[in-house]
């Protein structure tokens, strides 16, 4: 028997014990209890003593409990086993049980442990574990790299067994892409205890290549030693490889917005920050530094002064109202150079609200310095034409005036000498002969007349086409004459255009001076003027003699200062100053193609409105 | 004997006022109004002088003195501003003349050619 001090001594280890102890009885009821249970399970120790023990248990642990007592009660002990307890509170508990039966009075001495939190970390590392092995390619090795474990996922992947890849390294999988180098700071970190994450690229065994981030991760013993080294990889070969096509896209159309001269632009409105694509930075001549974008202000800065005020506010109503433009503009680079630039924006929405304004801007400078260059020469040629028009008109219209004006001259001398012996009738017949002749210069110079109207704004008024080629014909009838020329004309009375109409006179006279020409060296002189109608339009086709324009050279003669002529031969008023005043008009030229003589073909649009007069 | 004179004018009205003015019994004048109907003239009479107008209507007045063999004085008349005298013409009138220079001209083309060593 125990001393009466070895008595106290178990009594307050009992008493004082943190593990619970317990004695229960073969009827399945606790006959002492610590009160470490109390404690842990809220249960006073007569509460705890008035009910079976099955009471207290999970529902599902009730079975395997029962079990575990019937192990006891067959003489074995009781090691490890878990269950769980109902806490007063009515939550569970996870007891670890170490028990045995005295044999002699059938009480079942037992330690309890409460183990829920360890439950709880133990279950945790379950799940990841079990998530690993089931989500990512998940290998281990050990210390020298060798593999010692890998799941299926690892093997799909590769496309080796289980068998082929235990036992060896990763080299097997080497796809040669990484350097050596690569792989020994890999080696570094993680036997230094780091753990390393990056993506690799790797060999199938078939020979394809595939790309793994991994997270590489040393696994320590209890001794604080590397034990061995885990892998978790996750498969990123079509993020990779979209990531590439992009890559590749961009560059393309990189490449094809550097061909194209145009650049890409994005505002932030509520930074005012500018990102440029290299395209923009390359036609403002700005240097690109890195991660360092423009603002708005500096971007403004870029336009010369006279345009600030017009990007500005083209910017500003894009942010307010959300209207998109397009502007041709002068910039000025930062080295001071001055260069043309089309430039457009239009806002970008996001829920309902303008988040950014983006658009491109284009390099227009050869362009927009050709057409100015084209609409000074187009400009200065309209008044050479018309310089040369008259000079060619003076010549002709000399002889024009200097005949009827021989005849009033000769008929006055005629009736000076006869002056007392001429009859009345005679001097009638005479002055009417003077006159007249009068009237045919009276009439040149109004012809003459529309020459020497200033170029300002003249409007488009309605007039008689047939007057206008009439009128044309006039001009152009002394050389008509001269060159010996047949010119054959067919109207339509009642034809009313709206036109400029000196404009359109010259059109004409243009292209009858240009079939004169052609003439010069064919036996068989004619021009024929045939005016004809469809719905929409009057079509004017001046034919002359001599044979079609080849088809290659049809393109060109519209284009200005194309001439077929020799140096100083040509009238100065290029077909595409006649293309360019009838394009002015809505009118078409084109050459007949299935007419074996040259052949050129106007259309011009009839008036639209009833109102107006035919 | 009257001087032959010839007029070659497409203007039918200047060819009248021409004839009407001129025509004398010192002066022979026929006057055409086409080329053709005028060079046959020409070569077969021989006239002593020839005005002829530079615009005609088939050919110039260069041709049709050209095609005149005869060693007729030819003066070409013209209301042309540029045009240029052939080598073939004696000399050359600018339109609009005055009927009276003409006269005047005839009449110092006779007295050259009746004083021919002048």
């Amino acid at each position: 028997m125990p001393s009466k001090v070895e008595q106290s001594i178990y009594e307050r280890f009992f008493n004082l014990s943190i593990d619970m102890l317990c004695v229960a009885n073969t009827g399945g009821y606790f006959q002492t209890v610590n009160p470490s249970f109390t404690q842990v399970l809220g249960y006073s120790e007569e509460e705890l003593l008035s009910a079976p023990i099955l009471d207290f248990l999970h529902p599902d642990d009730v079975d395997k409990t029962a079990q575990e007592f019937a192990k006891l009660n067959s003489g074995q002990d009781s090691l490890f086993f878990e269950n769980r307890y109902r806490h007063k509170n009515n939550h569970y508990l996870t007891f670890s049980w170490n028990g045995y039966i005295e044999d002699d009075s059938g009480l079942i001495y037992a330690v309890a442990r409460d183990i829920t939190e360890q439950v709880k970390v133990r279950n945790k590392l379950q799940h990841l574990q079990r998530a690993l092995a089931q989500e990512t390619i998940y290998a281990e090795t050990d210390l020298s790299g060798v593999i010692t474990k890998v799941n299926d996922n690892f093997c799909e992947i590769s496309g080796y067994t289980k068998e082929e890849l235990i036992g060896n390294t990763h080299k097997l999988i080497n796809s040669d892409h990484h350097p050596a180098s690569f792989f020994t700071d890999i080696w570094r970190k993680i036997s230094s205890g780091k753990i390393w994450s990056g993506a690799i690229k790797n060999r199938k065994k078939n020979g394809d290549y595939y790309f793994v981030q991994s997270i590489l991760v040393p696994i320590f013993d209890n001794n604080e030693k590397i034990s061995n080294y885990i892998a978790i990889r996750q498969d990123i070969t079509d993020k990779v490889n979209s990531e590439h096509d992009r890559l590749k896209a961009l560059e393309i159309l990189s490449e094809t917005s550097s061909a194209a001269k145009v650049g890409g632009w994005e505002m932030d409105v509520a930074t005012g920050v500018l990102t440029w694509t290299n395209e923009t930075f390359r036609i403002l001549d700005v240097e690109q530094v890195d991660g360092l974008s423009p603002m708005l202000p500096e971007g403004l800065q870029l336009f010369i002064v006279k345009d600030q005020p017009i990007i500005e506010k083209a910017v500003q109503r894009a942010i307010e109202f959300g209207e998109s433009y397009g502007l041709e503009l002068q910039a000025r680079t930062p080295k001071g150079e001055v260069k043309w630039i089309y430039t457009s924006g239009k806002a970008n929405y996001k829920d309902g609200i303008i988040e950014t304004i983006s658009g491109t801007i284009q390099d227009i400078h050869q362009r927009k310095i050709t057409e100015i260059k084209y609409n000074q020469e187009r400009q200065k040629s309209i008044m050479n034409a018309k310089f040369a028009a008259l000079g060619e008109l003076s010549a002709s219209v000399a002889h024009e005036i200097n005949n009827p004006l021989g005849v009033i001259s000769g008929y006055a001398e005629l009736l000076q000498l006869t002056h007392e012996s001429a009859s009345p009738e005679d001097i009638l017949t005479k002055s009417a002969i003077i006159l007249r002749s009068c009237d045919r210069i009276t009439h040149i110079v109004k012809s003459l007349k529309k020459f020497s109207r200033s170029d300002e704004a003249i409007q488009h008024t309605v007039c008689s086409l047939k007057s206008v080629i009439s009128e044309a014909i006039v001009l152009t009838r002394p050389k008509v004459k001269l060159c010996m020329i047949e010119l054959r004309c067919d109207f339509i009375e009642d034809s009313n255009i709206l036109c400029n109409e000196i404009e359109i006179e010259q059109v004409i006279v243009n292209l009858i001076n240009n079939a004169i020409d052609a003439l010069s060296e064919l036996p068989d002189k004619w021009i024929d003027i045939l005016v004809t109608e469809t719905r929409q339009d009057y079509i004017i086709s001046i034919t002359d003699a001599g044979l079609t324009i080849p088809i290659e050279k049809q393109l060109s003669i519209f284009e200005p200062f194309f001439t077929t002529k020799h140096t100083g031969e040509g009238t100065g008023l290029g077909l595409s100053i006649v293309k360019g005043i009838l394009d002015n008009h809505g009118a078409k030229i084109s050459i007949d193609n299935n007419n074996k003589n040259t052949c050129f073909v106007i259309h011009f649009p009839k008036i639209k409105n009833t109102d107006s007069k035919g | 004997m009257p001087i032959k004179v010839v007029y070659i004018d497409d203007e039918e009205m200047l060819c009248q006022m021409f004839k009407e003015y001129l025509q004398s019994d010192k002066i022979d004048l026929a006057v055409f109004t086409d080329e053709d109907p005028g060079i046959a003239y020409c070569n077969k009479s021989h006239p002593d002088l020839i005005f002829i107008d530079y615009r005609l209507k088939k050919l110039n007045g260069t041709e049709v003195a050209k095609a005149i063999t005869s060693d007729s004085v030819k003066v070409l008349i013209t209301g042309e501003l540029d045009v240029t005298m052939d080598a073939c013409f004696a000399d050359k009138i600018d339109k609009p003349y005055r009927l009276a220079d003409i006269k005047k001209f005839i009449t110092k083309t006779m007295t050259m050619k009746s004083q021919p060593s002048s």
